[in-house]
């Protein structure tokens, strides 16, 4: 072999090697990136999950469990859950945001489903816990329940939580009373119960949600400590009274945010509860406040791509799900529409709801089909079982 | 014919059903997959507690009182207990509630069999309605740390309560379990209707005394209220014996320092299931799924039915078949949930299996000459 074609053979050999890199670099598991080049081995990771949008359709459980993966995968040490969740008029011509004493306490059962993310789940499958760490910037309805899960939460200067209030005026005046109060009493059972794993006091969920409760606080040893009733002297602070009569709230009470019928969290109001640890404004600041300035990697999360994935998926789930089924009340049988044309009609009709059904699954924590007009995938199976009954039937004449 | 149509409409009957759940939202936690067989029993080491956790309700909506949390398979799982050398039974219990007709033997089955073989405990996740009035005969019970426990009035349709000599009955059953369990009938009353429910406790000797008024020294329930404990309340009342997220907390709870869960280990189950938990399990899946098709299940088998009886003779082996086939389901339906009988097809026992041979008489004869 001559000096050339060793030469070819040489390059041919080197090209090979670089080809095979990237191929033996992509197989390897992902590390975390080092975002300070100079961070010390005994440097916080620190993972930031942002949860914006609706609750219970762009805040949902598979989103924040992927999230939570990809954090586990880097290794975190710090996972810090930013909300602020839309709390707009849905479906409204102009964008409105709903009144603060809006009552929507059964998105409860909605956060149940999502809680676990970050609480059992990681209780039972992390090694090395993480420190979980709750930004609210907005946490109102069903997203006010999550930070109460947490032992560690922090406002920002604009933040508010509530929304889940008069829970007493949920069922109007149906059926008889006593069974009313059974329904406020468990949905309270379930509530109270997630603020007291969080370590916070159950009265101010109580507070938080029905009218007529009455909670003061005074302050002893620097914590506060709740009354359930007036306050009975000058060190007392009145947080909600009994909405009745004229201590009911009007209207120029409530267009400032200064009802006290239902207690809606206010930055000042959760640090002196002891909800909040503090007040930021950035995420800088929140890394101050948690003392981790000085030795900290914040990891490259793909919580940012998970999240807006899901939420795509969700809008373009609620635009699929009625074109489909527009387009499947649209199949024809084809012209002469003989034995065959019936078949490939009902094999096009199945096709489509097995389409339907993909969609559905995917996303039935989040998107009710009913909702966009659409039948749901119990209804789709009866269909297909109507279809499968009339191929039966059919034949070749 | 026309029974079976409205039978299988998978509605449950309002005048049966009392103590619906409040909600239908289930709770999607990780429990792993429990597939995987459980080990032959291992060889017990002599006088080690050996502790199986039961599940009495999951989330995802399946947790229904006489659905998916039933005597029947509670009494299923008692030889496996017994082959696997377990001596203590943790039930841990997650449910919105049910039917008012199961408790009596939820309760039965707990107290004559499940105590008379093994030391049991309740550990509390979410008990609420029929879920409490089933734990409440058992004197030993935990809290989680979110657990709650009560909520117990008895409904049906739009939240109208049982009244008058029904509700009168149900008061008595559970002042009879409450007495199973060591508990004073007070609380159960004030989870019940509403009643006030107060307590005194005796810092020297921890004895709390119940009033049903709000003389005591503690308010437990205001008199317009209906009583659910949460987890502090029930420990600062002496209801609980103790509040624990973890089952080797709860074993130490117990008053074990040496012990042996029982079971294999999970994926994401924070605990060993053993093979009567993973009874359980298996159980409510199976029943989740055929719950849904159930409408699914409906359609097959009338239209089956109406196609064979309009077709010509030769032509209706094909049909007949079809409706046979969607019998047999029904019949797997209700072979692995009994409950089904009463709940989904709207018949008692007797009546189901009349109706049964009924049907399958009806094919027989479609394809007679």
């Amino acid at each position: 072999m001559n000096t050339s074609m060793l030469k070819r053979l040489a390059g041919a050999l080197c090209g090979l090697a670089l080809a095979a890199v990237p191929a033996a670099v992509a197989q390897t598991p992902a590390t975390p990136v080092a975002a300070k080049a100079d961070a010390s081995d005994t440097a916080k990771k620190v993972y930031v999950i942002e949860l914006d949008g609706v609750f219970g359709e762009d805040i949902s459980q598979t989103p924040i469990r992927q999230a939570i993966k990809d954090a586990k995968a880097q290794d975190a040490d710090v996972i810090i859950i930013v909300l602020e969740n839309d709390w707009s008029v849905q479906g409204a011509p102009i964008e409105e945001e709903r009144k603060d004493d809006e009552g929507n306490f059964d998105e409860l059962f909605r956060a149940e489903e999502m809680e676990t993310t970050f609480t059992e789940e990681i209780e039972n499958g992390w090694t090395k816990q993480p420190q979980v760490v709750f930004w609210v910037k907005k946490a109102m309805g069903g997203a006010a329940f999550l930070p109460f899960n947490c032992k560690t939460i922090y406002f920002s200067s604009e933040a508010k939580m509530g929304g889940i209030g008069h829970l007493n005026r949920q069922f109007g005046s149906t059926g008889d009373l006593v069974v009313r109060e059974k329904q406020f009493s468990l949905r309270l059972g379930h509530a109270e119960g997630r603020a007291i794993k969080g370590g916070y006091a159950p009265e101010i969920i109580r507070a938080m949600a029905r009218d007529e409760y009455v909670l003061s606080y005074s302050m002893s040893g620097g914590k506060p400590v709740f009354h359930d009733r007036m306050p009975e002297a000058d060190t007392e602070t009145l947080l909600t009274d009994d909405g009745k009569d004229d201590r009911q709230d009007n209207i120029q009470a409530l267009a400032r945010g200064e009802g006290n019928d239902c207690l809606t969290l206010t930055p000042k109001l959760a640090y002196d509860l002891g909800i909040s640890r503090g007040t930021v404004d950035t995420l800088q600041d929140l890394i101050f406040q948690l003392g981790l300035s000085r030795d900290h990697v914040m990891l490259k999360a793909r919580a940012p791509q998970i999240m807006k994935s899901w939420k795509d998926g969700i809008a373009k789930a609620k635009r699929d799900l009625p074109r489909l089924w527009r387009e499947y009340n649209q199949v024809q049988v084809a012209a002469p529409g003989g034995y065959q044309q019936r078949n490939q009609a009902r094999g096009k009709r199945v096709s489509i709801l097995n389409e339907m059904l993909a969609i559905i699954r995917r996303y039935e924590e989040a998107v009710n089909p009913n909702a966009v007009r659409a039948p749901n995938a119990s209804q789709i199976e009866t269909i297909k079982k109507t279809i499968e009954l009339e191929r039966l039937q059919d034949r070749d004449r | 014919m026309s029974r079976v149509s409205s039978a299988l409409r998978g509605v449950m009957s309002a005048a049966l059903i009392v103590l619906m759940m409040a909600f239908s939202t289930g709770r999607a936690v990780a429990q792993g997959d429990a597939s995987a067989a459980a080990a032959k029993p291992a060889p017990a080491k002599t006088g080690v507690p050996r502790i199986a956790v039961i599940t009495l309700g999951e989330g995802g909506g399946k947790d229904m009182v006489g659905i998916f949390m039933t005597a029947e398979t509670l009494k299923r799982a008692i030889p496996l207990l017994e082959e696997d050398g377990v001596t203590d039974v943790v039930f841990r219990i997650n449910s919105g509630g049910g039917a008012l007709l199961e408790i009596q033997k939820l309760s039965d089955i707990i107290h004559n069999e499940y105590k008379k073989r093994f030391r049991v405990v309740a550990w509390i996740e979410s008990a609420i309605s029929a879920a409490a009035m089933t734990a409440h005969c058992m004197e030993d019970i935990y809290f989680m740390e979110k657990g709650n426990y009560g909520a117990c009035t008895g409904w049906s349709g739009a939240l109208v309560a049982v009244k008058g000599r029904q509700l009168e009955e149900v008061l008595y059953m559970m002042e009879k379990i409450s007495a199973r369990g060591g508990h004073d009938p007070k609380i159960m009353r004030s989870m019940q209707i509403m009643e006030p429910l107060s307590c005194s406790i005796d810092e020297a000797t921890g004895e709390v005394s119940w009033f049903q008024n709000l003389n005591g020294d503690y308010v437990v329930n205001p008199a317009d209220r209906i009583l659910t404990f949460n987890s502090a309340d029930a420990l600062k009342y002496r209801f609980s014996r103790g509040t624990v997220d973890d089952i080797n907390s709860l074993a130490k709870m117990m008053g074990y320092t040496e012990y042996e869960l029982v079971g294999k280990q999970v994926p994401g189950v924070p605990y060993p299931v053993s093979r009567a938990e993973e009874l359980q399990r298996k159980f409510r899946d199976q029943t989740d799924r055929d719950q849904k098709a159930t409408q699914a299940l409906n359609v097959e088998y009338r239209g089956s039915l109406q196609l064979a009886q309009g077709a010509p003779r030769e032509e209706r082996g094909k049909f007949v078949g079809k409706a046979r086939q969607a019998l047999d389901k029904i019949k797997r339906m209700v072979r692995n949930n009994p409950a089904f009988m009463l709940f989904v097809f709207n018949m008692g026992p007797d009546e189901f299996a009349e109706w049964m041979d009924a049907q399958e008489q009806l094919l027989r004869d479609l394809m007679k000459r």
